[in-house]
């Protein structure tokens, strides 16, 4: 997450994560009755893959 | 075939605690040391760690209550969903720190951590009483509705219903302890989350499909509002889904049962994916359930009709699985009690000499003890279940920045954290009982009043730690060393 003092790659990737989730209700991307709920699961799966990375990187591998 | 026969769902019900009892008992063998009874000694694996989160995150309402939510709010129920999501990574912070300090130290409660780290008794013994007190109410709501839902598919009277569930769960809880609990959980998670992908499939193949479905649905339930009361929904419930994993005395207590670090890691990663499946099903149920059941329908209500209408050979499995999810939560919370009874109170203040057979035995003694107050509660079937659950939900809440603030924050003061607690607690059970208007910031729902009183706890901790001295640096290194091993 950090590293000599600044934010490493994931810890950029983390802060846009939860951007992206605080401004779900106001994104005008998911303006469309089908997709609210498909977001939700895009994010998700982001999530993981980002959680994948971080405890990744946090074990040194 | 009629599904909703009583006879027909007594007998699956039957076959579920049948199941449920050999799992107990086969996995108890070999409960010797209090490790292995309050904490599965430390050796559980990430997959039935994994679901044992799952399940006692999913109480005895979750697929009548939650769903029902969805079914009210539609898409701007999602904080909830969106909560878990950022759960996970809190999990996995918290969790890597807690692991090695409750390997090092032996802990078995989260007050273990709190009085350890702050040197505070205070957080120590009232933290423990409180959680008792508060989690006693939570096991009867459970009981109640599981007596509920008997009375209503199985014709039973609603006493014989609280009856066999408390008596069946306290039973196998107090032989087994943790091991019990975490592999009979494995069970119920597996149970419940298969239910919920084979009733969203038949559910969304009845109505049409997912495009169908949405189409069909008004706006209101398929677009996200953004006003000040449903982003206040979307942010209550975030916050309360984001930290009751972590501060719940009975949930967090799965940190200190994984059995490496490497096992915790694909643990988190399996918890992430489970809860967004979980999720996922709700919110699909819920909508659904709008379609078919029709809106302005009792929102425990709406998922029964849509079951009833559009796949009634479910209804057997739902009311096994409502048991499942009641049972997985009770059979965790007894643990947690009995061990901040045992550990942080009789040990701690009464008898120190205690040996690990006298304090499973007193364990045992104290798990049966709660389940007969929980029989005392449900039996009067409190018509207030919901405000009990928020109670407990608003008191837990308060321990956040306590634990956070103690493992990330080198300012962190004893001080601190006693007064922010404290007030939190306090203003969290005033606006719960004695205020006749809401707190001034209210999100409603189940984190209730506990959202502000949050806030202010979080304002103390932090202004107070900052002008008085932080935990004593030498003291802190000892858990630092825990955390840095790798």
């Amino acid at each position: 997450m950090r590293k000599d003092g600044r934010l490493t790659v994931n810890g950029w990737l983390l802060i846009v994560f939860f951007i992206l989730v605080f401004t779900t209700p106001m994104n005008p991307i998911i303006a469309h009755p089908y997709l609210p709920i498909l977001w939700y699961v895009v994010i998700g799966i982001c999530g993981l893959w980002l959680l994948a990375r971080i405890t990744r990187e946090e074990a040194g591998r | 075939m009629n599904w909703g026969s009583p006879t027909y769902i007594f007998i699956w019900l039957i076959a579920y605690l049948l199941i449920t009892a050999w799992i107990a008992w086969k996995y108890s063998t070999g409960v010797e040391t209090e490790e292995d009874y309050y904490v599965a000694g430390r050796s559980v694996g990430p997959f039935a760690n994994t679901m044992t989160i799952l399940a006692t995150v999913m109480s005895g309402g979750i697929y009548l209550g939650t769903v029902g939510f969805f079914y009210q709010h539609g898409v701007n129920f999602l904080g909830y969903g969106f909560a878990y999501a950022g759960m996970v990574f809190a999990l996995w912070f918290v969790g890597k720190r807690l692991w090695p300090v409750g390997k090092k130290f032996h802990y078995s409660t989260p007050q273990d951590l709190y009085g350890d780290l702050y040197r505070s008794e205070f957080l120590r013994l009232f933290g423990a009483v409180g959680s008792i007190i508060f989690l006693i109410p939570y096991f009867a709501s459970n009981a109640v509705a599981m007596g509920t839902i008997l009375e209503r598919f199985a014709g039973l009277p609603y006493i014989w219903g609280v009856l066999l569930l408390m008596v069946f769960c306290t039973a196998y809880t107090l032989y087994g302890g943790m091991r019990a609990v975490i592999y009979t959980d494995v069970f119920q998670g597996v149970v419940s989350l298969l239910f919920g992908v084979v009733a969203v499939a038949a559910i969304l193949y009845a109505v049409g499909g997912y495009p169908k479905l949405m189409d069909s649905l008004p706006p209101k339930m398929t677009m996200h509002s953004f006003d000040a009361v449903s982003y206040g929904l979307f942010l209550g419930w975030f916050v309360f889904m984001f930290s009751h994993p972590l501060v719940l005395s009975d949930r967090m207590t799965r940190m200190y049962t994984i059995r490496s670090l490497d096992a915790f890691r694909r643990n988190v990663l399996l918890t992430g994916g489970a809860l967004l499946l979980m999720t996922t099903i709700f919110a699909l149920l819920g909508m659904a359930s709008y379609q078919v059941a029709g809106p302005g329908k009792p929102l425990d209500q709406a998922i029964l009709i849509t079951i009833q209408q559009t796949a009634p050979w479910l209804m057997a499995w739902m009311v096994v699985v409502v048991w499942a999810c009641g049972m997985s939560t009770l059979d965790s919370g007894l643990v947690g009690a009995d061990a901040m009874l045992s550990k942080d109170i009789i040990r701690r203040y009464i008898k120190p000499d205690i040996s690990q057979r006298q304090l499973i035995r007193i364990g045992r003694w104290a798990i049966a003890v709660f389940g007969v107050l929980s029989i005392w509660i449900a039996l009067a079937r409190p018509p207030y279940v919901w405000e009990l659950i928020k109670l407990v939900n608003m008191y837990h809440m308060q321990f956040l920045p306590v634990l956070i603030g103690g493992l990330y924050w080198k300012r962190a003061s004893k001080l601190g954290a006693e007064v922010g607690w404290a007030a939190g607690v306090l203003i969290g059970t005033f606006y719960t009982f004695i205020a006749s208007t809401p707190p001034p910031i209210n999100v409603g729902g189940a984190p209730a009043a506990g959202f502000f009183a949050l806030l202010v706890n979080v304002a103390l901790f932090v202004v107070i730690s900052l002008f008085v001295s932080p935990i004593p640096a030498a003291h802190r290194a000892t858990f630092e060393e825990a955390w840095s091993v790798r």
